[in-house]
């Protein structure tokens, strides 16, 4: 693949990203605020789910760890620790839960990492509750501004992870066993190590994102931060933007939320069908997304 | 010197038994063919060794090493490389990538090592003006080709060859024959062959092994099994 192509458009994005705050209103950076959520996510979903093609319809479960770790360590210990704390927790729960989850493939891996989602869920929800906190106040939450620039990191940081990996040793190996499993072990690639570590690589930035965007709401609710729709929209933003493409979380990303910036509030019936029409259409006749398209384009001429 | 010795091996699938208490060895520098009608364990064997499965019974070793059971990526950097029948190639790389992936995994070649290494295997197999063609792209013959080519790059001392000349017209046999000398006459590459053309099997191999559901039923020479009694039996249909 064309590097310039690939490179160059992510660094003008990052450009208007950094520059985004100071003529944005708040609402505005709330949208903001919520792309770099998305973008940073779904990169880290393409780390498993694109290069490696091992499908995870579980992923909120990351997010929810990282969130859950830093809503009990916050006003204990400051931001900087809370934050990788969430990453490191969601990271270790990934290798734990990775070799026995990864020897299942395709259909049965998705499946598998849902249910664990909601087991994760429910068992949260069950310790709250024996806890009596059904529900938490989280005092002293950092401003959006401040959230802003975290998850622009996050995400700048997802994506580099994913160009790099692309271009490395565990990158080509994972490559190889997404295509052909039996064939790639066959050939030297040690296939249950790169994938354990696919895995983990793509939970411990969701465990990050998971513990700043608990402090958004300064309200702790356990169904809310493990939302199985947030897993469904990591899933479609990766497909639509491209899901083996580093360009395809900020172009999926990108498009589903300024489809939702038009939609959610005036039709939220017509927003969930356009969402399935486009998938739909996507798996069947763009299965590479729009990164892919933009590819293709760029050769013709 | 036995570089390869299999001693007993037993697998069963279900209530089948596809290899039955399985004995041979394969000489350093040799080539042995192994004949047998579909379904006689050929394939099991080769997966067994590459470690793509695991015997019920039995050991094999490789250079003295125990390696039964082993994980295949582990028995591949030891140095067996083995061709599947039907075929597996990276579909989404092309073939120079396919070939980069077995030299970088199988032997660690790097840098300028890398390039080289990928690029002999793919000439060793035929492949040199279809290098940078997506492997997707390439015909029954050029993916059978491929297997080859990226078997060789991981650098082995033992090749499994399982049926690659399947499917070739004649005059691809022939070329792909001259290629499996090559190897053991230019690399000093044991090879371990699968094959259905007779003709080429009986060319091609220092000594022959025939299995018969699942069970060793001769080996010797090209000569003594053409002769022997429960091969041309079995396999040839033959009334001795």
């Amino acid at each position: 693949m064309n590097r310039t192509a690939t490179i160059l458009p992510l660094l003008l994005v990052l450009g208007f990203g950094i520059a985004f705050p100071s003529w944005a209103g708040s609402y505005t950076l709330i949208v903001g605020l919520l792309l770099c959520q998305w973008i940073a996510l779904t990169a880290s979903w393409t780390l498993c789910g694109g290069l490696a093609g091992y499908i995870s319809l579980g992923h909120v479960v990351f997010f929810g760890i990282g969130g859950y770790t830093s809503m009990l360590l916050w006003q204990v210990v400051p931001l900087w620790i809370a934050v990788p704390a969430g990453g490191l927790a969601a990271g270790l729960f990934a290798l734990l839960i990775g070799a026995p989850v990864l020897r299942v493939r395709g259909p049965y891996f998705v499946i598998l990492t849902l249910g664990i989602a909601e087991l994760v869920k429910y068992l949260v929800l069950l310790s709250e509750k024996e806890l009596g906190k059904s529900s938490r106040l989280i005092f002293g939450v950092p401003s959006n501004e401040t959230l802003y620039w975290a998850l622009l990191a996050l995400a700048t940081l997802a994506i580099v992870i994913l160009l790099i990996v692309r271009e490395t040793r565990l990158g080509h190996g994972l490559i190889a066993l997404r295509d052909d499993e039996t064939a790639a072990a066959t050939v030297g690639v040690p296939v249950a190590r790169y994938k354990l570590a696919a895995f983990t690589l793509s939970a411990i930035i969701p465990g990050m994102v998971g513990a700043l965007m608990v402090l958004r709401s300064a309200y702790f609710d356990v169904t809310q931060l493990f939302n199985a729709e947030i897993s469904f929209a990591i899933v479609t933003m990766a497909i639509i933007g491209g899901r083996d493409d580093p360009r395809g979380a900020v172009l999926g990303a990108g498009l589903l939320l300024l489809i939702s910036e038009f939609l959610w509030a005036r039709a939220p019936q017509i927003y969930l069908i356009l969402l399935g029409v486009l998938l739909i259409g996507f798996v069947l006749f763009l299965p590479r997304g729009l990164a892919g398209l933009l590819s293709r384009r760029g050769k013709a001429s | 010197m036995t570089l390869l010795a299999v001693e007993g091996v037993t697998k069963t699938f279900g209530g089948l038994r596809a290899l039955d208490n399985v004995s041979l060895a394969v000489d350093k520098g040799s080539v042995v063919g192994l004949m047998g009608a579909n379904g006689a364990g050929k394939t099991t064997l080769f997966s067994l060794i590459a470690g793509n499965a695991r015997p019920d019974s039995g050991n094999i070793t490789f250079r003295n090493d125990a390696i039964t059971g082993n994980k295949p990526e582990r028995i591949c950097r030891m140095g067996i490389a083995r061709t599947f029948q039907i075929v597996r190639p990276f579909l989404s790389l092309t073939v120079r990538e396919n070939v980069m992936i077995g030299a970088r995994f199988g032997q660690n070649a790097r840098g300028s090592r890398l390039t080289e290494v990928c690029r002999e295997s793919i000439e060793l197999a035929g492949l040199a003006t279809m290098a940078d063609k997506p492997a997707a792209d390439l015909t029954l013959s050029g993916q059978k080709r491929l297997e080859v080519a990226r078997a060789l790059a991981t650098g082995p001392d033992l090749l499994l060859l399982d049926e690659v000349m399947a499917g070739l017209t004649p005059a691809e046999v022939m070329s792909m024959l001259e290629t499996l000398a090559s190897l053991r006459r230019n690399l000093g590459i044991t090879l371990l062959v699968i094959e259905h053309v007779m003709r080429a099997l009986m060319d091609l191999s220092d000594s022959i092994v025939a299995l018969h559901h699942g069970q060793v039923i001769a080996s010797g020479t090209p000569d003594e099994i053409g002769r022997d009694p429960a091969v041309r039996a079995s396999y040839l249909g033959l009334e001795s």
